[in-house]
């Protein structure tokens, strides 16, 4: 402990997050809903720990720590958190805290046991544009609202399905109604695509002065996702992508988007800069 | 020798002891109210005093000097009642039970709690027990005994629902068809509700969707002018049967009960209706014996199609996830009671 503060408090953010998640699990399981006091004081301990280790891994690189694929992902557990814990009072969804938890503590784990999780943090290339800044943490941002679309519409699929099999009781008389989620799903979809929209106009401005900073890869599987969304939301408003349909789609688009990661934290020319000097890397989503 | 405690003694009839035309004849109304008071304050000089009377009950609290008056107070106080209600001293005896001491306390712990109910659990009986309180409060019977018993009792019903499965779910059918709705629309305010059928079973089901917000209700009926009479004490519109396909599309909750030899809703007029709603779900339940709507529209999308078996299978499932709480909740309440009881008992 403390060989690696960094990481120990990610790790620290990480288990909160589980136990948050166990805690609002065993109500559930119960049939029952969580109390809240007990379970936004585990969130808020993990939200802090998790806010201190990318904070302390930003300062070894002067940059976003979003450098690599564990990065990217701590990062987009910590902005589903933050919009949770921020947007509390308008997304007040029963269990919505306890599905975000969970989806926070599995980004967690799965960036903790990554071989990046180890190396040495990379930073935002030109972490002194703040344009560039601002258009990681856009892109950031639309992701994690991605992650609480992702997280509705699997509440919404479960709920249908009790419903379709005449289920009742334990965590179906939980969950918020077919419509709410619905209404949600679609004004999230909205928020998320305009801010990803915006994170890709800004990137693509830079790239226009420099062509050769950002790989094809890197280009086409972000290019890939933000249309997915797009197209999504397009075909939502027409509803021509409604109920089910829909709700797979904004799960398989976010699966995409994490996936998409990988290609992304590598699409670029990285180099692992020395603590304390200017990153040149340009990894974002 | 232990200290006896305080005379506190109940005389009352429940749906457990007596027929409902015995419980009818009982029963106490708004306007009787009073003289049962007074009968226990001055006739029978009982300094406490309180009448909790509901559909399925009448129970009469009050506090004796001690135990032994409570005992010799019982048959003055079926004989007052049997002149009150006109009927045989026999016949109240016979029909009531006696409590005394601390099988009070457990008593008043369990009917709060709602297990002593006729439907398991409830709700509504706690507030019928508050009222009852408040009443006796406001009359000034209710002095320390009753209100320590009373207020404890409130605080048991609280924990039975928090920590038992004792009002957990929906066990009628009006009830089981209000969560399902609640569960695709939320608020049922801006819901759109259809019903075919003036039968009291479609009734029954439609006034407890309407007592969760519903209003904006279309009723159908072979007859226009029956579909009009429940329109007009329904402060719903009324409709011709045979605008009811156009209608499905516009609808969110679809109540069918007419009594018909076949279907009236076929596949393809939901899966039509289905189509215009862009998603919206479409919950159709159909409470006709033969069914209303082909069963075979349950596979379609977005059509949540529950029939009266589909209810009443939900509704006893839950109903019995009530019953296996029913003994744990028992056996705590008696506890929390004893320990009022030896409490009251210390002080007396």
């Amino acid at each position: 402990m403390f060989e690696n503060p960094p990481l120990d408090f990610l790790w620290t953010g990480v288990a909160f997050y589980l136990a948050g998640f166990g805690y609002a699990l065993a109500a559930a399981l119960r049939a029952r809903e969580h109390g809240r006091p007990a379970f936004y004081t585990l969130i808020g301990s993990g939200f802090a720990a998790q806010s201190a280790g990318l904070y302390l891994r930003g300062l070894e690189t002067h940059s976003l720590p979003v450098g690599n694929a564990f990065e990217l992902l701590q990062a987009l557990a910590w902005v589903t958190i933050f919009l949770k814990l921020i947007l509390r009072a308008t997304l007040r969804l029963r269990l919505l805290g306890f599905f975000a938890a969970g989806l926070a503590a599995a980004l967690g784990v799965i960036s903790l046991f990554m071989p990046s999780a180890t190396r040495p943090p990379m930073g935002v290339a030109e972490a002194g544009n703040p344009w560039i800044e601002f258009h990681v943490a856009l892109a950031i941002f639309s992701y994690g609202v991605f992650g609480l679309l992702a997280t509705t519409s699997m509440m919404y699929l479960i709920q249908r399905r009790g419903l379709e099999r005449k289920r009742t009781g334990g965590i179906f008389g939980l969950l918020p109604s077919l419509a709410e989620l619905d209404s949600l799903n679609r004004q999230l979809l909205l928020v998320g695509a305009w801010a990803l929209s915006v994170a890709v106009a800004l990137g693509a401005l830079d790239w226009v002065q420099q062509p050769g900073g950002v790989s094809a890869t890197k280009l086409g599987v972000t290019v890939a996702v933000w249309v997915g969304y797009l197209v999504a939301g397009w075909m939502r408003w027409r509803n021509r992508l409604v109920s089910t349909h829909y709700a797979w789609s904004c799960v398989g688009l976010f699966a995409l988007a994490i996936l998409s990661l990988w290609p992304v934290s590598r699409g670029h020319n990285a180099v692992v800069p020395p603590a304390s000097t200017p990153p040149t890397s340009r990894p974002t989503p | 020798m232990a200290n006896p405690g305080p005379g506190i003694f109940l005389l009352g009839s429940t749906h457990r002891t007596a027929p409902l035309a015995v419980r009818e004849r009982l029963a106490v109304p708004p306007e009787r109210l009073e003289a049962i008071y007074q009968l226990l304050r001055e006739k029978m000089s009982l300094p406490e005093c309180l009448v909790l009377n509901t559909c399925n009950r009448v129970e009469l609290y009050g506090v004796a000097k001690s135990p032994e008056a409570a005992e010799a107070l019982r048959r003055q106080l079926i004989e007052e009642i049997s002149r009150l209600h006109r009927l045989e001293p026999g016949e109240v005896e016979q029909y009531t039970f006696f409590k005394q001491r601390g099988d009070v306390v457990e008593h008043v712990f369990g009917v709060a709690a709602g297990l002593d109910s006729q439907m398991l659990g409830e709700t509504e009986i706690l507030g019928q027990v508050k009222d009852s309180y408040a009443d006796a409060t406001q009359r000034g019977s209710a002095g320390p005994v009753l209100n320590r018993i009373f207020q404890k009792s409130f605080q048991a019903a609280k924990w039975a629902r928090t920590n038992t499965a004792i009002g957990r779910g929906a066990v009628s059918v009006g009830s089981v068809a209000v969560e399902l709705a609640t569960r695709m629309f939320g608020d049922l305010d801006r819901s759109r509700l259809l019903l075919i059928g003036v039968g009291e079973v479609g009734q029954s089901v439609l006034q407890a969707l309407r007592s969760r917000g519903a209003r904006n209700v279309t009723i159908a009926s072979r007859t226009f002018a029956h579909a009009q009479e429940l329109a007009g004490a329904q402060e719903a519109v009324a409709t011709e049967l045979t605008r009811v396909p156009a209608l499905l599309s516009e609808s969110d909750i679809v109540l069918c009960a007419l009594s018909a030899e076949a279907p009236v809703i076929t596949r393809v007029q939901l899966a039509s209706a289905a189509s215009r709603r862009a998603g919206v779900p479409l919950f159709v339940i159909d409470l006709a014996v033969p069914r209303n709507v082909e069963p075979t529209a349950t596979e379609l999308e977005n059509i949540f199609l529950y029939n009266m078996d589909d209810l009443a299978a939900i509704a006893n499932e839950n109903l019995k996830t009530r019953e296996a709480a029913v003994d744990t909740c028992r056996v705590t309440l008696a506890d929390k009671a004893k320990q009022v009881w030896e409490s009251l008992a210390s002080r007396a």
